[in-house]
């Protein structure tokens, strides 16, 4: 057959979109779990590195990206935030 | 050459910063921060930071190099598509989602996809360009950790790689053709592949003299697969690309198992893998592999109308696919069996022990089910 022949504009189907599964499971249960040890026990180091995750999560959203991912930022900054405050601010004496 | 020098300046900030202060001051008198600084905020010094801006010098570098691998691999993607445009064009009337749109669909940084549609035997097809994470190596590094701890967890599946794939969807007027599992798998992929993939299970493994060593065959039916193997052009086509081959499946049984009568949807279609060998350079991109699977996969869809088999070879297939559903039927019957005897057991009639041990089993399954879930 010629080339020409096998082309059929009649024949075209329109495009769907198929949903593809959620493989960040991984990477989301690591950076929830460093966000929340880094609230409560509040060292520089795990603060660091909850923010460093949440940022990495937030850049490898999709191009729509969900709320999570944003969400999750803000747990890493806020995670920081909390750590860094004592530093900045005076506490009272209790004399 | 800007990355170099800007890893350069980075590590040069970087050790700045830690220098060791050598002045050192006298002071003469204890001062009382107290009084000195009534206020709420505490007097710091940038000097206290030093760890931080090492830190965030690093932070920066990391974002940096996200945006730049980031930007290659985007790149990759519009040089390959961009050279197989021509053949695609040739075969397909439509060549994207649509016609007045760009025919690379951007799905993640690491995945691009493609469309095409409107030719004689085939009703569509997917194409994906799956690269390796280079923008992101902290991610998948970290991903990788995670699978091996929660091994048992995770399904398996292809190491991630670059690859591109398609899949073709047969066109609908080809229903009534014979249906058949035909499969050229790599040895590498060929036990994840038996694990995750339904339709490779209707097979058996063989190795044939038309593949080198490297591959295997996996076919429902001899007759199916000398069916196939004499195509004209078939053979040079695939031969092209085997060294990269990851599979090359042609199936009408879905590829994720069925649970439900629902699930058992039957569509023929053929689906084929190719790696990418190591890109180390945009301009070295080779395309011949692709097109060449490209070749192979039309030659098939075009072939696949015209296959006839004898009569016992049919009975088979038929067979194995009436089987395969009442198996399917069977499995979700017994399910349900399952869920009504345990929904109308009646714990008071039970003696006491039974009692206590069954009411053990149900929070020992809850946990397992909060497990799972996490």
């Amino acid at each position: 057959m010629a080339p020409a022949e096998l082309k059929r504009p009649d024949l075209i189907v329109p495009y769907k979109a198929r949903v593809k599964a959620n493989e960040e499971v991984g990477l989301s249960l690591v950076s929830t779990a460093t966000c929340m040890a880094a609230l409560f026990l509040r060292f520089k180091l795990i603060a660091w590195v909850a923010f460093i995750l949440t940022f990495s999560n937030l850049l490898n959203a999709n191009t729509s990206p969900s709320s999570s991912p944003t969400s999750m930022a803000f747990m890493g900054i806020a995670a920081l935030v909390s750590t860094y405050l004592p530093q900045f601010l005076n506490t009272p004496n209790k004399t | 050459m800007i990355n170099k020098k800007l890893l350069f300046l980075v590590f040069a900030l970087a050790k700045g910063v830690l220098a060791d202060e050598e002045d050192e001051y006298e002071e003469d008198y204890n001062m009382n921060p107290e009084l000195e600084n009534p206020g709420m905020f505490k007097h710091v010094d940038w000097r206290d930071f030093r760890l931080e801006f090492v830190i965030l010098a690093c932070f920066f570098l990391y974002v940096f190099s996200f945006i730049t691998q980031k930007k290659k691999n985007q790149k990759i993607a519009s040089r390959w598509y961009g050279s197989l445009q021509s053949s695609f064009r040739q075969q397909f009337a439509q060549y994207g989602p649509g016609p007045n749109s760009s025919p690379i669909i951007y799905d993640s940084p690491t995945e691009f996809s493609s469309y095409l549609t409107g030719r004689l035997n085939v009703k569509n097809v997917y194409t994906t360009l799956q690269l390796f994470p280079r923008q992101d190596l902290l991610a998948y590094s970290l991903n990788q950790i995670v699978e091996i701890l929660l091994g048992n967890v995770m399904s398996s599946v292809l190491p991630v790689a670059d690859r591109f794939q398609f899949d073709l969807t047969l066109a609908d007027q080809n229903l009534k053709a014979e249906r058949f599992v035909f499969a050229i798998v790599h040895k590498d992929c060929m036990r994840i592949l038996r694990e995750i993939r339904y339709d490779l299970s209707f097979t058996r493994i063989s190795s044939s003299p038309y593949l080198p060593e490297t591959h295997v065959l996996m076919s429902e039916n001899n007759e199916c697969s000398q069916a196939i193997f004499e195509i004209p052009e078939f053979m040079s086509s695939i031969n092209e690309c085997i060294e990269n081959l990851e599979y090359f499946i042609v199936t009408d049984q879905p590829s994720v198992p069925p649970a439900t009568e629902k699930d058992y949807v039957t569509k023929p279609r053929i689906e084929a893998s190719i790696r990418i060998k190591k890109i180390t350079s945009l301009s070295g991109l080779s395309n011949a592999t692709g097109s060449a699977l490209f070749n192979s996969l039309l030659l098939v869809a075009d072939s696949c109308p015209k296959f006839q088999w004898r009569p016992e070879v049919s009975k088979k297939l038929t067979s194995a696919r009436k089987l395969a559903f009442e198996q399917v039927v069977h499995a979700s019957a017994a399910k349900a069996a399952k869920k009504k005897v345990k929904s109308s057991g009646d714990i008071s009639k039970l003696s006491e022990s039974d009692q206590k041990k069954r009411m053990e089993r149900e929070r020992q399954r809850k946990m397992r089910r909060r497990a799972k879930k996490m």
